[in-house]
């Protein structure tokens, strides 16, 4: 792919959004004009079409297949800190005039601070290309890839019983007018598949899923990476037919690179967040500048990773992505902005303000997270544990952010005895406090990975895909839920 | 307050589609619409963070060539839409491969005479309206002294028009609307913090808790937590909170519905007639509460629910499944395409007098839990580990809160050991139960 030769996405935009409604960027001009009649401080219109196509296939067919078309606009105006919002899925006049008429209505009227000519942000180094996945792909390719999966499954292992897969395309375009005449478009490729397996052996069932994803084409899915990750699938249930019961306590826990690094994203990403910050709710409020992991301890939230699920040429408000340090050798750096939290906290927008889709309002969010390596190397880790536990995979994670208690779930675990991996371990939760544990990173690996592009962020009932990656980790102490008494 | 398109125009796009589709050759079609609308605002001490309008669309087509399944979504109710619609759901449907399961219910089973279940009461509330009730749950915040504050105050109205038609000849809508009040309470200063929620959901608004009160109790709930002590691993006698027992009754409705079955991803699969729970305890469903939250005439295939024991005397008695999950089953469909109507659990040893201070007094020495965190429990095979928050409890009165433990143990082993249930009844949602106490769990803390 030739990444430096993007069209112009305000010109695809355009051809997608405005163009089919009969309107153009000047009615985009005019509505938020008619918003600025009052004392407003800031206005944003946003307009987005997302185009889906999901195969799945269950009980070694591919059953069933759906196409989706999303589209419409969410006109927002804010007054300080106070907000008003308004969507429709009809981009005509009317709604945007009507929109515009009920936002404003958070200030009084007053200022007609009228708008200038747009000024066009152009992408000039993206991240992604504006391939569309539904196009570059066909249904019956897409069908044969499912039935491929299934068969890695099934070659893999007698014992595998079950296999369901799903196949997602999707292509999202969006564009952006500010107050001030800024205006921003993208286009965004999201692809991914879904896996899950269970065997079974001697009438013990078990389970495990995981799967590909990305800011891609379909040829994401070409060469021997899927059927290596069925392999890994398959090979993680047949482990967890031999599992043991978790221990149930405090132990030293090791991480592996990749997908465990939800683990920042939980414990210290979301406390970076700058409405938490700003609003004083998080547990790192007021902590800039100061010590809050063990030295050695780096993290960014980086946009710009090619290719990442968490990628994003602009943000949702048109900021360009960016690579923000939030940890700095154990220092806390930056917070993660939105331009509204940027601009009542008088720091700079860091290109995180996001939403889930025109319906909804923009709020500061992760991209992709993940700690720089160190210099450890993953064998000398797990060899300095005499009795803890080695988490290889994980499922799903929460955080409370006031108290910055933090859990997840392990989906393929090891106990660590005298410095060796000596049986699976059952599911079990896992938690503690974001704070203590950054501290408690005693060993950081060479080994830095992203996690396998499948991780979807929730926050105030928003999801927004993102990625997450780390190096392997010793946390010297972490509570352990397992059932062992 | 106006819907973007009303309930003829619903009924007008359903028939344009199915016509459609025939003429394109689908043998059988489905159709689903709504249009909603509400407002939303989020307040927190006394600022209007975020105002919310909402106008909601959306028209799902399903189409059948033979056993062949494609489908279609989108929010654009246009003809060029329309025809795109049935285009591309057809073209799905050559590629997908015959299921014998697939397909739409058997005509006789459509809902014939579907019950007004008075779920439709429309709030039409102002922006200026919802902003002094916001304010009221905060004044019932402010009233607690000054260790707590208010999070976050939200106030939500929201009604919507549901459409279903297929080739049939079925063809029906009905209205619904879901009114809330929500509070986050925020306790404490410095290293010790703790967050309070409480919410009240209704179908009218007249029926939602006062916004005081809503206040109040997260306000009451975040207090509880200061001064939380750690607690050394163990086991323990459990009491489930209400809350927390109907968090319980969820995985048990996710590991007895029809997908979760015919994927083989549940230990309930194959459980039919067996016992599942504790033989004092039974689950019943009922889909025709009068203003019930789950209460809905039909579901997504138009067939409707039945008041029935899902599990009698601690045996499971039947599933939720829908059409499709039914046939892959070899079993009817009950109903529940849509998910559950509204659930109770009782148990028959439950007396009038078995209030919370009673269960607290019956629980004696052992652990309160008031809050459960993380997606800890595996369907497959039950096993349950989850981070929780709640109270050390000796000799039936609270001694200190917990929280930053975890608690683990087998969902079927649970179930089975329960001992009793209070009470002291909450409805959140689809589910009603009181406290739950359960024999000896493990709870991991210092």
């Amino acid at each position: 792919m030739n990444e430096t030769n993007a069209p112009d996405n305000l010109a695809l935009a355009s051809q997608k959004l405005l163009v089919p409604s009969g309107i153009d960027v000047n009615d985009l001009r005019k509505t938020l004009d008619q918003v600025m009649t009052h004392q407003v401080d800031f206005a944003d219109l946003y307009l987005q079409s997302i185009r889906r196509e999901s195969w799945s296939l269950e009980n070694s067919q591919v059953k069933a297949g759906s196409f989706s078309v999303d589209q419409g606009f969410g006109l927002r105006a804010s007054e300080l800190d106070q907000t008003a919002f308004a969507y429709s899925q009809q981009i005509t006049r009317k709604r945007l005039s009507n929109a515009a008429a009920s936002v404003r209505s958070i200030a009084g009227k007053g200022s007609s601070a009228r708008i200038g000519m747009p000024q066009q942000r152009i992408i000039t180094c993206p991240s992604y290309g504006t391939h569309d996945p539904l196009a570059a792909s066909s249904a019956a390719a897409n069908v044969a890839l499912l039935e491929q999966v299934e068969r890695y499954a099934r070659n893999a292992d007698p014992r595998v019983t079950h296999v369901s897969a799903t196949l997602e395309l999707t292509h999202e375009v969006i564009m952006v007018m500010r107050h001030d005449g800024r205006l921003a478009a993208d286009v965004r490729p999201l692809v991914l598949m879904f896996v899950r397996v269970i065997v079974q052996q001697n009438g013990k069932r078990e389970t495990a899923t995981g799967g590909l994803g990305g800011r891609n084409g379909f040829w994401h899915f070409e060469a021997d990476k899927l059927p290596n990750e069925v392999t890994r699938i398959v090979n993680s249930a047949l482990t967890n037919l031999e599992a043991v019961q978790a221990p149930s306590g405090e132990l030293p826990v090791v991480l592996a690179s990749g997908w465990p690094g939800m683990l920042l994203h939980e414990a210290m990403g979301h406390g970076f967040e700058g409405d938490f910050n700003r609003m004083g709710s998080s547990v790192y409020s007021s902590k800039m500048g100061e010590a809050v992991a063990a030295s050695g301890v780096t993290i960014y939230d980086d946009a710009t990773v090619q290719g990442a699920r968490g990628s994003l040429n602009i943000d949702d408000e048109g900021e360009p992505g960016q690579r923000t340090a939030l940890i700095e050798n154990g220092v806390l750096r930056n917070y993660m902005q939105d331009d509204l939290n940027a601009r009542l906290m008088k720091q700079r927008p860091t290109g995180n303000g996001r939403r889930q889709s025109y319906a909804h309002l923009p709020m500061p969010r992760m991209t992709n997270t993940f700690m720089e390596p160190g210099k450890y190397a993953p064998e000398e880790i797990i060899a300095s544990v005499k009795r803890g536990v080695y988490l290889e995979d994980l499922g799903s994670g929460e955080v409370d952010i006031v108290s910055g208690q933090f859990c997840f779930q392990s989906a393929l675990a090891w106990l660590i005895e005298d410095g060796k991996l000596t049986a699976p371990i059952r599911g079990a939760t896992l938690t503690g406090s974001g704070p203590e544990t950054l501290r408690q990173i005693s060993m950081v690996g060479n080994d830095l990975r992203l996690d396998r592009g499948l991780a979807v962020c929730g926050k105030a009932g928003q999801r927004v895909p993102v990625s997450v990656g780390q190096p392997t980790l010793k946390i010297d102490n972490l509570l352990v839920g397992g059932t062992a008494r | 307050m106006s819907f973007t398109f009303e309930q003829a125009r619903l009924a007008a796009v359903a028939e344009q589609l199915l016509g459609l589709a025939k003429k394109a050759g689908a043998t059988d079609a489905k159709v689903q619409l709504s249009t909603g609308q509400g407002l939303s605002i989020n307040m927190r001490q006394g600022r209007l963070r975020a105002r919310r309008e909402e106008a909601h669309n959306s028209v799902n087509l399903t189409v059948y060539r033979g056993q062949c399944q494609g489908s279609t979504q989108s929010t654009d109710f246009s003809n060029t839409s329309l025809a795109e619609m049935v285009k591309a759901a057809c073209a799905i449907a050559t590629h997908t491969a015959a299921d014998p399961c697939a397909g739409l219910a058997d005509a006789e089973l459509m809902c014939r005479a579907p019950q007004n279940l008075q779920i439709y009461h429309p709030w039409d509330v102002t922006t200026e309206q919802a902003q002094i009730i916001a304010q009221r749950i905060e004044a019932g915040l402010s009233d607690l002294g000054g260790n707590v504050e208010s999070d976050s105050a939200t106030v939500g109205a929201f009604q919507m028009h549901s459409f279903l038609a297929n080739s049939h000849g079925f063809a029906r809508g009905y209205a619904q609307s879901r009114h809330s009040l929500g509070a986050t309470a925020l306790a404490g200063s410095g290293n010790s913090r703790h967050l309070g929620y409480w919410s009240s959901q209704a179908r009218s608004s007249e029926l939602l808790e006062s916004p005081e009160q809503v206040g109040t109790k997260a306000g009451k709930k975040a207090l509880g937590y200061l001064n939380d002590r750690p607690l050394q691993t163990g086991r323990y006698r459990v009491l489930f909170d209400p809350h927390m027992a109907i968090g319980l009754l969820g995985d048990i409705v996710a590991g007895t519905s029809g997908r979760a079955l015919f994927t083989q991803s549940s230990y309930l699969r194959d459980r039919v007639g067996t016992q599942i729970m504790a033989d004092h305890l039974s689950l019943r469903e009922d889909p025709f509460v009068l203003g019930g939250m789950a209460s809905v005439p039909f579901d997504d295939d138009g067939i409707c629910g039945q008041q029935r024991a899902v599990v009698k005397n601690g045996t499971l008695q039947s599933y939720f499944l829908s059409t499709y999950a039914g046939r892959r089953l070899g079993m009817a469909s009950t109903g529940n395409a849509s998910g559950p109507y509204n659930l109770s659990l009782s148990s028959e040893h439950t007396r009038a007098d078995d209030d919370f201070n009673a269960m607290l007094a019956r629980l004696g020495d052992g652990l309160l839990v008031t809050q459960l965190n993380g997606e800890g429990t595996q369907l497959l095979n039950g096993n349950y580990s989850r981070t929780a928050k709640g109270f050390w409890v000796e000799n039936g009165v609270i001694v200190h809160p917990v929280s930053g433990i975890t608690i683990a143990g087998n969902l079927n082993d649970m179930l089975c050991d329960v001992i009793a249930v209070g009470s002291d009844i909450h409805t959140q949602g689809s589910f009603s139960s009181g406290s739950m106490l359960i024999s000896k769990m493990q709870i991991g803390g210092r």
